[in-house]
């Protein structure tokens, strides 16, 4: 029997001092702007039945909880209960011994009750006290736990992520059931008051790191956090680099793992994409799946990734490089079956290469975008105009759309989406200095790159370890997934 | 500020530009040169002949159906080389692509004469495969490179994948320009190159080439051709080739075919005063291939007597082809004179002067050991008539 924003309640003043429900209530809506997804339940507490009204925001609240642990409590138990004005300790006996809720705290001003709806709790208002009681009701609906679409696995755990951090904290927390594992939350986001938690493994974190990444932290300043990507553009390292320096995953396992493995991941709300800090080039060349598969095929595997890696920076950059100053280079059967193919292209090579690269990308682009129903059309259609009839037609040569294809392989076998996009850009970059000085210039251009990767760090671990500067245990575990019967340290 | 930066942002982007692209090339215009012929004309002038590559698809890609000449061969007269070229390139109108030539071929008439400032463009050129194969051709090289037809669309394709061959390299004594080119002015171990000869009888208009004999130099001059038989003792002896094969004649009717491999060959120089003695040491094991006659091969006396008459066999070609070398042509194909410059390095400072006029002096001794190891599927002469058991 829920009434809505009733406002035919009588006014019931017993003494001048005494605020009336209605005030009270008036008070919390004033505060909230009149918003019209407050709800209310009246009630009666007390032997004396004073009225009494639970206020919270729609949504935010578990009904169930809220029903079971707060309403019938008052209505059921209370009766017994001196709930007079003029007994101090009434509002503190209803909630250490009625209410069944998890938490529970007294608030004085309308301005505290309203920055605890907004986070869930349900406040109760009992007339003719000026405090009020705010239990902890936070419940809505979250996305249930499922496979994370951007990192999918053949072996290994299928949960991933969701939106809700206390979920998203649990999930790390069965896997680690360690005492050590230590959660510091804070709120970022002065107008989105959104939770962010810095979890790490106390004995095995890196001290320097985390000291710093809790600097970094309390340094921002922003009015909303919405994605965890807000975080870490605003901690990273080298800002303006095209490579990611933080390490974003979706799998509780992963994290998992970084965390013993002495990092420090930043879970924010609403997001199921974790930061892992610091995070170096090899990191993101890895996958947590290659520690579920066998070892030599995991270490087969891991090389055809950096394989794959440096095929997608460098293929087309190569072919175009090649053709245009070292065609004696080519195999000569291949160059005349090159030459032939090309008898009649309209465009240079280099113009060719780039038409077709920025074409994949598009497609690539709108597979994304497309819901799934429509995902079919864009993949006949990238495989059919692009591949088929645009070589049949003699606008573009069958080699480059291999070399293309090739390019676009090598880049899905690039773990992290966010690495993958950057050696995208950065093989265009590549491709103009090949088609300007040949080799010569792809060879100037990985210098720039190297120069780059070798100077850039993720708080305080250089970008290129362990190779640079080189530990050579490490060095041989990023290059081959060892067996775990040899590894005999814990790390 | 942000005008100063845009105009900056500008400048440099021209930078490149105005750095243009130095050596590039313009892949389309480019067309590959698969031969390049040299030759006297019967004017005696220097003749270039070229065969350039029409590409194609391969068969494999659905080439096969093109309707289109997949070789064009162009001829100039020049006082050069390079003058030569000038007025091909003024007939072909394309960019011409040394840099994957397959053969070099040389006309006999030029060779005759010697190559002494011919040679020098290819020392110069720097778009020059040193990899492509050295011909001489017995032929004039405009007929030789415009009529050739083999299997291959491209014919020097053919040529190429046979001399690089090791199952036919003794045969063929094939050398690849960065060989040929310094052995023209080297005493120690002149040059020999595969001649080239069309095969008759394959009637007019089809001219099949046959690789065949070598063309002996010496110096930058063309002085004999050995036989096949000698071409590949010459190639043993030089170190070139480790197997080939060999047939020896053992009694009246009964020719037996070998296939040797491997074949180790070692060059001692024995001096004696003035008198060098050049021991050759040869290993070989050996295997029948075929036989006209029935062989008892189970029996040791035959075994040997086989062996005996394996090893005279070698003993005396190797003999005959290293005189003919040394004391019918003067020159010194086997290298011998280089492993003298290895071995006793002072000595060969004072023989190398007059190395050719010494060859004719110098007295072989061959050291033969031939092991039998295989006998094809028969032992003995098993094939019966009718399937009747032998007694």
């Amino acid at each position: 029997m829920t009434k809505h924003n009733d406002s035919n309640t009588p006014r019931r003043l017993e003494s001048k001092e005494r605020p009336s429900l209605d005030v009270l209530k008036k008070n919390i809506e004033t505060e909230l702007g009149n918003t019209s997804d407050i709800r209310t339940r009246e009630c009666t507490v007390g032997e004396q039945m004073i009225p009494a009204v639970l206020v919270w925001i729609d949504g935010m609240v578990n009904s169930i909880d809220l029903n079971s642990n707060v309403l019938s409590p008052i209505i059921s138990k209370s009766v017994e209960l001196d709930m007079s004005p003029e007994n101090k300790q009434a509002l503190k006996l209803l909630s250490h011994s009625i209410l069944t809720a998890t938490e529970t705290t007294a608030v004085t001003t309308p301005a505290q009750a309203t920055s605890l709806m907004v986070e869930g709790w349900t406040i109760i208002l009992i007339e003719g006290h000026n405090a009020m009681v705010a239990v902890n009701t936070l419940g809505f609906e979250t996305r249930s736990i499922d496979e994370p679409s951007s990192a999918n696995v053949i072996r290994g755990p299928r949960d991933g992520f969701v939106e809700s951090i206390a979920m998203n904290i649990s999930l790390i927390r069965r896997r680690v059931r360690s005492k050590q594992i230590r959660v510091e939350s804070q709120t970022l986001g002065s107008i989105s008051h959104t939770k962010i938690a810095l979890l790490y493994v106390e004995d095995r974190v890196d001290r320097k790191v985390l000291e710093e990444v809790r600097k970094r932290v309390s340094k921002i300043d922003i009015d909303a956090v919405l994605e965890s990507h807000y975080i870490e553009e605003m901690i990273k390292d080298s800002p303006w680099s095209l490579f990611p320096t933080v390490y974003s995953t979706e799998r509780p396992d992963d994290v998992a793992g970084l965390i013993l493995d002495g990092q420090v991941a930043i879970l924010v709300d609403g997001t199921p994409f974790v930061l892992v800090l610091p995070c170096t080039l090899f990191h993101l060349l890895k996958t947590t799946e290659d520690l579920y598969l066998a070892y030599p095929v995991a270490t087969f595997v891991r090389w055809i990734r950096f394989v794959g890696f440096l095929l997608t920076l460098l293929l087309p950059a190569t072919y175009v490089g090649i053709l245009i100053f070292h065609p004696e280079m080519v195999p000569p059967q291949l160059l005349s079956s090159i030459l032939s193919a090309r008898d009649g292209v309209p465009f240079p090579i280099l113009l060719e290469a780039l038409l077709m690269e920025l074409t994949f990308e598009g497609l690539r682009e709108a597979s994304v975008r497309m819901p799934r129903s429509v995902g079919s059309a864009i993949s006949i259609v990238g495989a059919l105009v692009i591949g088929e009839s645009a070589v049949q037609a003699g606008i573009i040569s069958s080699p480059s759309v291999i070399i293309v294809a090739g390019t676009a392989i090598s880049s899905f076998t690039i773990p992290s989406n966010s690495l993958s996009g950057s050696i995208r850009i950065l093989k265009f970059v590549m491709l103009i200095f090949a088609s300007i000085l040949g080799l010569y210039g792809i060879i100037i251009g990985l210098f720039i790159v190297g120069i780059h990767l070798s100077a850039i760090k993720s708080v305080g671990m250089p970008y290129l370890a362990p190779f640079a500067p080189f530990k050579k245990d490490e060095a041989i575990r990023s290059f081959i997934r060892l067996p775990w019967f040899i590894q005999r340290n814990k790390r | 500020m942000f005008f100063r930066f845009l105009k900056t942002c500008l400048l440099l982007s021209v930078l490149p530009l105005l750095g243009g692209c130095w050596s590039q090339i313009n892949f389309d215009q480019l067309t590959v040169v698969s031969s390049l012929g040299l030759d006297l004309n019967p004017d005696k002038r220097l003749e270039v002949t070229i065969q350039l590559v029409n590409p194609t698809l391969p068969i494999s890609a659905g080439g096969g159906n093109q309707q289109r000449r997949s070789i064009a061969t162009y001829s100039a007269v020049g006082a050069t080389v390079e003058d030569a070229l000038e007025t091909i390139r003024q007939q072909a109108k394309k960019s011409l692509f040394f840099p994957q030539t397959r053969v070099v071929m040389i006309g006999e008439r030029l060779a005759r004469k010697g190559l002494d400032g011919v040679m020098d463009y290819f020392w110069r050129n720097q778009y020059q495969n040193f990899n492509s194969f050295v011909l001489i051709s017995k032929e004039p090289v405009r007929q030789a490179l415009g009529k050739s037809q083999e299997l291959q669309a491209v014919p020097a394709d053919e040529w190429k994948a046979y001399l690089e061959s090791k199952y036919y390299k003794s045969l063929s004594g094939a050398i690849e320009l960065y060989q040929f080119l310094p052995r023209l002015n080297q005493s120690g171990y002149a040059a020999a190159v595969p001649g080239l000869r069309s095969a008759e009888s394959y009637g007019a208009n089809q001219r099949i080439m046959a690789i065949e004999e070598l063309a002996v130099f010496r110096h930058e001059r063309l002085v004999g051709w050995m036989n096949s038989d000698e071409t590949q003792m010459v190639s043993w002896l030089s170190g070139m080739a480790k197997s080939g094969s060999f047939k020896v004649k053992i009694d009246e009717g009964t020719i037996i075919s070998f296939q040797m491999n491997p074949v180790a060959v070692r060059l001692t120089p024995v001096f004696d005063g003035e008198r060098i003695t050049l021991k050759v040491k040869m290993v070989a094991e050996a295997g029948i291939v075929t036989s006209t006659a029935e062989l008892n091969l189970a029996d040791p006396d035959f075994n040997r007597k086989l062996v005996r008459s394996l090893t005279d066999h070698l003993q005396r070609q190797t003999e005959h082809t290293v005189y003919k070398l040394f004391r019918t042509y003067r020159t010194d194909s086997i290298g011998f004179g280089e492993t003298i410059h290895r071995k006793a390095p002072s000595k060969w400072k004072k023989l190398k002067k007059d190395w050719e006029e010494r060859l004719k002096t110098i007295k072989v001794e061959p050291e033969i050991k031939v092991v039998m190891t295989k006998s094809g599927l028969l032992i003995e002469g098993l094939i019966t008539k009718d399937d009747e058991e032998k007694k």
